[in-house]
């Protein structure tokens, strides 16, 4: 890849044992994540986004197992890395929002104590130096700087979420992964806080993960996306390109089967047959049994990865020139 | 065409800061609602949280009482109704919820639970007439073959699954209102039509009516013919789905449409005339949306407005067009 | 052919409960020690000993390869009575038990699901009973009405249930807010179904655990009224063996001794078995 890229996956594959059988949460993934931009990883259930951003902060369960693949941030491999040098790095050099649950916060201290002692955790300053750093973030994300003695509960939805925000950006980090941040949320405060999102990121330069299962909020608020299928990065590359001309099948299907405001009513189309079921994944192409251009070969062999444009890259066993029928 | 479902002024009001002898404020999640569903039509109930459609839909069901008001069920005022007339209530009337796992007894087969609706309400069937009911419901609903799923129990089930065999379950009696809550929140993308498209079979195979409880207006728009709007209890626009995407005239719905993302990352954004966040009303008068919109006068603040014609068929609670009629 | 696998997934349920219950190695131990007393208790008339009302031996025989428990003051095999005293107490125990796991199945399960003046009610009888001691209280009723085993184990029975309509009353109250239960009361189940089949079968494993607690408690209770003269004078319990045998106790020690060493060793048994069937039902995680 071109340019000082922030993080560098290479062939990444993640199994975990459950029940004693193994389950293959990531397969040989692989993709960038460009610096001062915003790359979002789109994935339903059992897609393995989850496991990805567990991954990369280095706290998959017990259970799980990274088996093979690199990745690089800064230069050095994450996975390579000891546990002390993980400590240095993970709430500080790179940074979660986690998901938004009622819970996310303890519910008995005010906010601006928890967030300031945790700044003095990792960073050594004093007590009313680091309250003052909460201010300034708090200021950044659009909270007054007389919520820091609010409580958690005491806040809505996306008051909450701004909080969890400002929480990751406490020590200036590189990276920002957010774990479904409008998941849960209406459809005002979400729009505002993408917009929030984007004009934040372009504020700072601070380069983010968003993980979502929300195809239009990815659309909306990524550069670049990857598109996630039962462990497989069936689709990576800059959003304009996926979003209206997708060239892996999964992709075009799911953006075919997607609710989509702008599409004419009954404009959808539905993805036959389940999920994966990663305890007895289908041979060669997990989506093969789904698959409407599904041949003989998806069927025996994994598919191959392929660059299909600059920048834009496919794991099928076809190319689809052209691109895939699509309607706007 | 006569309605089937008509509510009255229905309120329902859950007690919020009591004391032991009495009650000092209410929740109002459903404050005033006059609304009529039709024969064979799907509609949408469209709000955010704290909007009073959920609260609404388990009324409509009889799984709450109202506070004040009636509903009445073809003419009939069903409002206080018990007994052997509840019963029979209950086969015109279905619901199913937002998350299919919990909606079945885990301990109970699909086809246990399946039975049940049908020992409940016919006494004399033969073990082979339920059978069949069962059989053919499950085909109805897309789980084929059902001997396949008949003796599974909810959790070896996939979510999609699952959801499907809650239709089946609801429509074994043919009600005349299925009342879907947030069917498809729970499910994944590539799932969602699959429901979606159930639903609209069943409304023109069953002739029943769906009221479709959901947050999404997106999913909205491509299963509905009409579609209510609520806002913090009260309805706020009600028109045809496509009029109402298209023209939204209620401050609110226009916010809505302007906040609602599409797969398009190269598509213009839109302005969103509203401000903050909605406050669960306990001693508001006036217009709900007051404190946000950034329309609001004077009169906002105290007068509540009244949900009127606006167009043909497209109803509108806001004072812009009292005012334009006076 | 479907029928067949509602069966075997309530089987499966079973097996899962008992290999997850031979994982807990004290829960094994009890379970071992309970059936073999059980065992014995069961095959008492049929086991190759003594008749343990007959007095032919000679009393206050110290144990012995003839007599391995000794014999009492009226030249009765200890060892023989001490079986045949099994079974008298472990019925005791289990009715008790039964009963009270009725009473407070039924009652917890009306107040929680009911709700309103009917819960209040229910709480308040709850809230009185756990105040009384249930030992003098079963104490009183016995000494003016009489020490039939069968009022024992009504007594007992009926006074030690409120603390399973407690736990059962907490357990209803969380799942009567589960959906099914809502899909339940709009398909049109009655209230007192879904309470029965829905409700309760969701709720009842913390009781399991609980009920094998009393069922041991119980059995003390009945040994302390026995102990103290109450209790059936025609049937053999450990208590009333412990009674008869006290006033020898610094001389032929084993006549109240292994009377009590069974009641000790059983009731133990019991609380590994109860604690072990807490450990498997309670919340996962």
């Amino acid at each position: 890849m071109t340019k000082v890229d922030i993080i560098k996956i290479e062939d990444l594959s993640v199994e975990y044992s459950f029940r004693g059988k193994t389950v293959k949460a990531l397969s040989n993934v692989s993709f960038d994540v460009p610096p001062r931009k915003i790359t979002a990883i789109l994935g339903e259930s059992g897609s393995g986004k989850s496991t990805l951003a567990k991954t990369i902060l280095g706290v998959l369960p017990p259970n799980g197992r990274v088996v093979k693949g690199k990745i690089f941030f800064q230069d050095k491999n994450l996975l390579q890395l000891s546990g002390k040098e993980i400590q240095e790095i993970r709430g500080k050099r790179i940074s979660l929002i986690p998901q938004n649950a009622l819970n996310a916060l303890s519910p008995i201290h005010k906010i601006g104590n928890q967030l300031s002692e945790v700044l003095k955790e990792r960073t050594m300053l004093p007590k009313d130096k680091a309250l003052q750093r909460v201010k300034e973030v708090f200021k950044i994300v659009g909270l007054s700087e007389e919520m820091v003695n609010k409580y958690f509960f005491e806040l809505s939805g996306g008051m909450r979420e701004r909080t969890l925000i400002a929480a990751s950006l406490l020590c200036n980090p590189d990276l920002v992964i957010a774990d479904e941040p409008t998941t849960g949320l209406d459809a005002i405060i979400q729009y505002k806080l993408l917009k929030e999102f984007r004009s934040l990121q372009a504020k700072t330069g601070l380069t983010m993960i968003f993980i979502s299962h929300d195809i239009s909020a990815c659309a909306r608020v990524s550069d670049m996306v990857a598109v996630l299928y039962g462990g497989f990065l069936f689709e990576y590359g800059p959003s304009g390109d996926v979003f209206l001309n997708p060239r892996n099948p999964y992709t075009f299907m799911l953006l075919r089967s997607h609710t989509d405001i702008k599409k004419e009513k009954g404009d959808i189309v539905e993805i036959k047959g389940s999920p994966v079921d990663l305890l007895n994944p289908p041979t060669g192409c997990f989506f093969h049994p789904r698959c409407p251009y599904a041949e003989a070969i998806c069927r025996e062999e994994l598919p191959p990865i392929k660059e299909v444009e600059q920048e834009h890259f496919i794991q099928c066993h076809f190319s689809f020139e052209g691109g895939l029928k699509w309607k706007q | 065409m006569e309605a089937i479902v008509k509510t009255v002024n229905l309120k329902k009001y859950f007690p919020h800061e009591k004391t032991i002898f009495k009650v000092k404020s209410y929740i109002r999640a459903v404050d005033g609602v006059d609304v009529s569903l039709y024969p064979r039509e799907i509609v949408g109930l469209v709000g955010e949280s704290g909007s009073g459609k959920t609260t609404l839909g388990k009324v409509l069901a009889k799984l709450e009482d109202p506070t004040e008001g009636k509903v009445l069920f073809q003419r009939e005022d069903v409002t206080k109704v018990k007994g052997k007339n509840l019963k029979s209530f209950r086969r015109k009337v279905q619901m199913i919820f937002q998350n299919p796992y919990t909606s079945f007894d885990p301990r109970y087969s699909i086809h246990s639970s399946l039975l049940e609706p049908i020992n409940t309400h016919i006494r004399g069937l033969a073990e082979e007439e339920k059978r069949g009911m069962v059989h053919k419901i499950l085909e109805d609903v897309g789980l084929m073959p059902p001997k396949e799923f008949l003796y599974r129990y909810p959790h070896e089930m996939s979510g999609g699954q699952l959801q499907r065999a809650s239709i089946a379950r609801a429509m074994l009696l043919n009600p005349q209102l299925l009342i879907a809550d947030e069917p498809t929140s729970m499910l994944d993308a590539s799932l969602r039509v699959g429901i979606l498209n159930l639903l609209m079979n069943i409304k023109k195979e069953h002739k029943s009516s769906i009221l479709f409880i959901t947050h999404d207006i997106a999913t909205a728009k491509h299963i509905c013919d009409r579609i209510i709007v609520m806002y913090l209890g009260k309805v706020v626009e009600v028109a045809e789905a496509e009029e109402l995407i298209e023209n939204p005239m209620h401050p609110y719905v226009e916010a809505l449409m302007g906040s609602v993302l599409t797969a398009n990352p190269k598509a213009p954004e839109a302005e969103v005339r509203i401000s903050g966040e909605p406050q669960l009303s306990i001693k508001s008068k006036g217009c709900r949306l007051a404190p946000r919109c950034l329309y609001a006068e004077e009169a906002c603040k105290t007068i509540e407005p009244p949900l009127l014609e606006v167009k043909k068929g497209h109803f509108a609670a806001c004072h812009k067009f009292s005012r334009s009629s006076k | 052919m479907g029928e067949e696998r509602v069966r075997f997934e309530s089987l499966k349920k079973l097996r899962r409960f008992f290999i997850n219950y031979s994982k807990d190695k004290f829960g094994v131990v009890g379970f071992v020690i309970l059936a073999t007393i059980a065992a014995l208790a069961v095959l008492a008339p049929y086991l190759p000993m003594a008749n343990p009302t007959i007095l032919i031996y000679k009393p206050f025989l110290s144990p012995s390869l003839e007599h391995p428990m000794g014999t009492d003051a009226l030249g009765r095999d200890l060892l023989s009575r001490v079986i045949w005293g099994a079974r008298t107490s472990i019925a005791i125990g289990i009715m008790a038990a039964l009963i009270s796991f009725i009473v407070g199945l039924t009652l917890g399960g009306i107040a929680g699901y009911y709700g309103g003046l009917l819960d209040d009610f229910i709480c308040r009888v709850v809230d009185v009973f756990l105040v009384i001691p249930v030992f003098f209280l079963a104490l009183f009723i016995v000494a003016i009405y009489g020490g039939n085993v069968f009022y024992v184990m009504a007594v007992i029975g009926l006074l030690i249930w409120p603390s399973n309509a407690r736990i059962i009353r907490a357990q209803v109250l969380t799942v009567k807010e589960g959906e099914f239960v809502q899909a339940a009361k709009v398909i049109g189940v009655s209230n007192l179904k879904i309470l029965f089949q829905h409700i309760v079968p969701n709720s009842i494993q913390p009781l399991i655990a609980n009920t094998i607690l009393q069922s041991a408690g119980a059995m003390i209770t009945e040994a302390g009224l026995s102990f103290l003269g109450l209790g059936d004078p025609n049937a053999i319990t450990w208590g009333k063996m412990i009674y008869l045998g006290q006033v020898y106790v610094t001389t032929c020690w084993w006549i109240s001794v292994f009377p009590g060493l069974m009641l000790l060793l059983t009731v133990f048994a019991l609380h590994l078995i109860g604690d072990a069937a807490s450990k498997i039902f309670s919340p996962k995680g």
